[in-house]
């Protein structure tokens, strides 16, 4: 708890405001599926384990080469029911949104739109006072990224606005600019790219975040964290990537040929386990504590057949 | 969260998003010379792919929007055409009607359709027309924006659609044309609604047992209300054989992967049998001639069978050609030696690829039954519309593929081509019978790829353009021994990955990086730079000059800069062999403006700043402009040890091959890759990305084989009382034997600190301890901290 005044009074300070922060810790968790599949007991079980707020994607925006403009795609579907636990809806942004020439203003009306629309129709709540859209921003579509997040500021001044901060952008942020943007999220998974064969594991390396992390000074937006608890398997036939399959124990040599969800494997191909090993995240998470930049802590992203987090490492990030 | 851009790609809409033909599945490496279009448009989200889809577009115009636009014309009278229904109905936006109607399009093409001048004369129908089409649009989006604030929506045509419907349900006369349409968007409406009572009237009062297209589309969207999971699996296979509108929705909401014997009974007829193992052979990426066999056995005339046999066919080409095309070989042992159970990465190795050499076997035998099968396959040409001349380009492309050149050219003799699709797939089986053929005539592959060329779109992926015909000659003109020749088609192929890839610049040149005479290296360099050129280097250039654009934006001109950069390769190999005078001729021959050597990032940082002189201390020297300038510091070493054989001397050439070894700041001079986790051993082309490709240039790289000699001949030539001398040349081996020995716990990724401080202290201490009290000791002493730390732990 010390440990978390200190990162209240960080907050504090680099907000420029006091008195209105909460200062107890609200971990969460992300949820990343089209369909709500979250029963009471499921969101007990959240609520066993320390989870506060869930970060629920509404929606992704592609852009769509036949009607030359982006449009909203996958939308999650059901009745959003989470009793106890703080929601904060999510827009995913395919990269090539900003890539052509986007009219933003545009763009900024119709996700304001359609997230107080969608977010009514799923939790029957009013709009919602937080948004976090994530987009992995480059130089080249930097400037157009946020032109796009000033105006759904404008649009919504009261809602707090966040960003997810992949950790090139955290490290190179000069050339990649700053968002203008609330509060951003850190996110410690995907470091590598998952069809490249010479990566070795391309959701989660120990070494490489602490990499990224070290010898930076405090970002310019407060941060939180997102570590990854989830696995899965990359199919590939010599350096060729085929495609995801179900995360294996470990790394495998295929010997005989098989269909693996969508994927067929023929002998000689490999599959690679992409995903933090046993201990990793605990390693992480005591790296993470000791630098006090860091506010909350973040699980990406709810598994029907994970447990969603372990409760002591909630407990030794916040100690 | 990235994490669902990667997952969608297994989604169906992924296939939407690689608009610019680039795929994360390897799409664009996939080698395909049979060219599915063949079959038609119909189906063709179903071509096989490395991806779940090859487009995510249902049919624009399948025979089920061609029997509805028939329809209409029966309704209209004869002299509607059915092109200006298809084009009315499906190429027509609804925005453009509400324009007409409204009175702002009188310029746009609608209208002027006779189709749509007809229905207009027609009040019924137009209502009714006008209702479809805007229901339409909101159904066509599932999902899209909501109404933004400011945006006021017209209600006119998108209110009360099911009241609407209804009116015009009960106004239309029982039995006609109208009933019939408003019934079928009133089930649908029921559908949407969940109203299974409304949907069972309307399907049973007009559909059910009927034989027309809107039945067709009825008994698809009814399908799921059957109680009996088999009867629902034919329905929806018969779905996809006869609406291939639906072929895509139908795809989507049945299983991955199905047996259909588990779904024979509940099929009453033999085209629902057929039905049942073709759309279970349209989700399997893997062999599935049996299912096309039972298919055949049931219904010989299925429509989707040609589309399954392209399938079969590209399959067979992607296992048989991929591989071995693009040089692929996997790395995985050197970069994860913990992956498996097998006691060294070699085993491993040896154990994946004799499982891969199985695959080539098994391969080859399935290429035997397809080819077989296909000699059996005869359709009724006028049911299918699959012409003679198609079956047998697909039976010669498997003879191809079987390296039976002769037999394709037996099916092809006096076949004329029909249309561009047929004439492109003539010319492909042309090129691969005249590479496949004893003496291939390098001429007549230029003319046939030039004549392909017009074929293929600009960002068509590599493995389905003629970048594979190119790799196919390369290899074999490589196998003939004709290097020349291989060198340019391999260039021509160049947009088809190969190996794991390296910098553009060495993409260029990989393939002669190899200890070639500088014979053929000058007649290569001599053949890009005379006026009369080579068919396959004329097309080189032209092909390079198009794709820089005109004129280029650096004045770029393709042959001198090919030419150039082999002067490069060529002053590399020499190096290599150790004649430094031959290399300073061709790096002297490279203008300074050389486009790689002035812009490279390695070059200009790294190469322009070497050091030559003392490796222990690393004094730097004044930067050098190219590598004609050190190798020109080179040649006045070996003169200078020639002539005197000083120790001094031969430490100065030690020091110069160490810097240029992989330890060294010039290492650029030997080699065109350097990582911080180089390979164990040499890596032959293609799977090298720049390292060395034999066991000399391995040993001269990595291990500074030659900068090692150096130093122990001027050890030996040292005098034993220049006790100064002889520490600076011993720490100078010392140094080099660390880093050797350092290089080999990275390579086998062992980073243990303590390790890494034995392997320093057992090379230097020694040393600390016998120049104890010269000079050389101590400016070590003031100018290293490492070595400072040694001799601390020397004394504790």
């Amino acid at each position: 708890m010390r440990r978390w005044i200190l990162r209240g009074v960080l907050l504090t300070l680099l907000l420029g405001c006091t008195g209105t922060e909460e200062t107890e810790p609200r971990p969460g968790l992300y949820y990343w599926r089209t369909a709500w599949a979250l029963d009471s007991a499921a969101v007990t079980e959240l609520h066993a384990a320390g989870v506060r707020q869930l970060y629920v994607r509404l929606f992704d925006v592609d852009y769509d080469e036949r009607r030359g403009e982006a449009v909203p795609r996958a939308p999650l579907t059901g009745t959003v029911r989470a009793d106890g636990l703080s929601l904060t809806p999510v827009v995913y942004l395919v990269h090539r949104v900003f890539a052509p020439a986007v009219d933003v203003d545009r763009l900024a009306r119709r996700v304001t739109a359609t997230v107080d629309e969608q977010y009514r129709q799923l939790t029957g709540q009013p709009p919602p006072l937080r948004l976090q859209i994530d987009y992995d921003w480059t130089p080249g579509t930097r400037d157009a990224y946020f032109a796009f997040l000033r105006e759904l500021k404008q649009l919504r001044p009261e809602r707090e606005l966040s960003v997810t901060v992949r950790l090139h952008q955290y490290r190179e942020r000069r050339a990649n600019g700053v968002p203008p943007a609330d509060r951003g999220t850190l996110m410690c998974y995907n470091l590598a790219p998952v069809q490249a064969r010479a990566t070795r594991n391309a959701i989660f390396d120990g070494a490489l975040l602490r990499g990224y992390l070290k010898q930076q000074p405090p970002y310019p937006l407060a941060l939180d964290v997102a570590l990854p608890n989830f696995a899965w398997g990359a199919a590939f036939r010599g350096p060729r990537f085929l495609g995801i399959v179900p995360a294996p124990e470990r790394s495998y040599l295929v010997e005989a040929a098989t269909t693996l969800g969508d994927v067929y494997l023929r002998a000689g191909d490999e599959v690679r386990r992409d995903g933090p090993e046993p201990g990793e995240i605990r390693e992480a998470v005591a790296t993470l504590r000791e630098l006090p930049e860091f506010r909350e802590l973040f699980f990406f992203d709810w598994q029907p057949d994970r447990p969603p987090v372990e409760p002591t490492l909630i407990r030794r990030y916040y100690e | 969260m990235m994490r669902l851009s990667i997952i969608l790609l297994l989604a169906a809409w992924a296939a939407v998003l690689n608009g610019c033909a680039f795929t994360h599945l390897g799409e664009y490496a996939r080698i395909a010379l049979l060219n599915p279009y063949l079959v038609g448009e119909e189906y063709r989200a179903f071509f096989y792919s490395a991806d779940l889809f090859y487009t995510f577009e249902n049919a624009q115009a399948g025979r089920d929007r061609q029997r509805n636009a028939a329809a209409w014309v029966r309704e209209l009278g004869d002299k509607i055409r059915t092109e200006d229904v298809m084009e009315l109905l499906y190429r027509t936006p609804f925005t453009d009607y509400v324009a007409v109607v409204e009175g702002r399009g009188d310029t746009l093409a609608l209208a002027s359709n006779p189709a749509w001048l007809a229905i207009r004369q027609e009040p019924a129908l137009f209502d009714y027309l006008m209702w479809a089409k805007a229901y339409e649009v909101p159904q066509r989006e599932a999902f899209y924006w909501a109404a933004e604030d400011e945006a006021v929506a017209d209600a006119t045509y998108y209110a009360d659609f099911h009241a609407r419907a209804l009116r015009g349900y009960r106004a239309a006369a029982p039995g006609s044309f109208l009933a019939h349409r408003y019934a079928y968007q009133l089930l649908l409406l029921a559908r949407y609604a969940a109203d299974e009572e409304a949907m069972a009237t309307y399907f049973d009062r007009h559909f059910s047992g009927r034989d027309d297209v809107l039945s067709d589309w009825a008994r698809f969207h009814y399908a799921f209300q059957w109680n009996d999971p088999g009867r629902v699996m034919v329905e929806l296979a018969r779905a996809f054989r006869r609406t291939p509108e639906k072929a895509l929705a139908v795809y989507q909401r049945t299983p991955a992967h199905f047996d259909p014997a588990d779904y024979l009974s509940a099929a009453t007829t033999d085209e629902e049998r057929a039905d049942l193992y073709v759309l279970a052979a349209v989700k399997e990426t893997r062999p599935v001639l049996n299912y096309l066999r039972q298919a055949y056995a049931y219904f010989p005339d299925h429509p989707v069978l040609p589309l399954l046999l392209t399938r079969e066919i590209n399959k067979l080409e992607d296992w048989l050609l991929s591989y071995p095309l693009t040089g692929y070989t996997s790395d995985i042992g050197e970069r994860a030696p913990d992956w498996s159970d097998y006691t060294t990465e070699a085993a491993y190795q040896i154990h994946r690829d004799s499982l891969r050499r199985v695959n080539a076997l098994t391969d080859r035998a399935y290429l035997a039954e397809v080819r077989a099968f296909l000699a059996t396959y005869a359709p009724d040409p006028a049911v299918l519309g699959l012409s003679a001349v198609t079956l047998d380009l697909f039976r010669a492309q498997l003879a191809l593929l079987a390296g039976d050149y002769r037999a394709a050219d037996r099916l092809l003799a006096g076949r004329q081509p029909a249309d561009s699709l047929t004439q492109r797939q003539f010319l492909t089986a042309g090129f691969l019978t005249e590479v496949l053929s004893p003496r291939p005539d390098a001429s007549r592959l230029v003319e046939q790829l030039r004549g392909l060329q017009p074929y293929f779109a600009e960002f068509a992926p590599a493995g389905q353009t003629t970048a594979p015909l190119s790799r196919l000659a390369a290899q074999t003109y490589t196998t003939a021994g004709d290097t020349l020749t291989a060198y340019f088609f391999q260039l021509l192929s160049d947009e088809l990955p190969v190996g794991p890839g390296g910098s553009p610049y060495y993409g260029q040149l990989g393939f002669l990086d190899r200890p070639l005479s500088t014979e053929l290296m000058d007649r290569i360099i001599a053949e890009l730079e005379q006026p009369q050129r080579r068919p396959v280097i004329a097309l080189l250039i032209q092909r390079e000059e198009k794709r820089w654009g005109e004129p280029s934006p650096t004045a770029y001109d393709p042959a001198s800069y090919l030419a150039n950069l082999l002067r490069d390769l060529a002053g590399t190999l020499a190096l290599r062999r150790d004649q430094s005078v031959l290399a300073q001729r061709y790096f002297l021959a490279l203008p300074d403006s050389f486009h790689w050597h002035s812009h490279s990032h390695g070059f200009a940082e790294e190469l322009r700043a070497p050091v030559v002189g003392d490796s222990v201390l690393l004094y730097a020297k004044p930067p050098y402009r190219n590598k004609a300038e050190i190798t020109d510091e080179l040649i006045r070493a070996e003169r200078r040890a020639r002539r005197s054989g000083a120790a001094e001397d031969l430490l100065v050439l030690g020091d110069l091959w160490y810097s240029m070894s992989y330890h060294g700041t010039a290492w650029m001079m030997l080699s065109y890759y350097r990582s911080n986790y180089p390979p164990k051993e040499p890596v032959p082309w293609p799977a090298a990305g720049g390292e060395a490709t034999n066991a000399q240039d391995y040993d001269l790289f990595y291990r500074a084989s030659r900068a090692e000699q150096y130093y122990q001949r001027a050890r030996a030539a040292a005098p034993t009382t220049d006790r100064e001398l002889q520490a600076t040349i011993d720490f100078r081996l010392a140094n080099l034997r660390w880093r050797r020995d350092r290089l080999v716990l990275v390579q086998d990724f062992v980073f243990d600190e303590a390790r890494y401080d034995s392997l320093y202290q057992a090379r230097f201490e020694p040393l600390d301890q016998e120049y104890y009290m010269t000079t050389y000791r101590r400016t070590l002493l003031q100018q290293c901290s490492w070595f400072h730390d040694l001799t601390d732990w020397g004394q504790q």
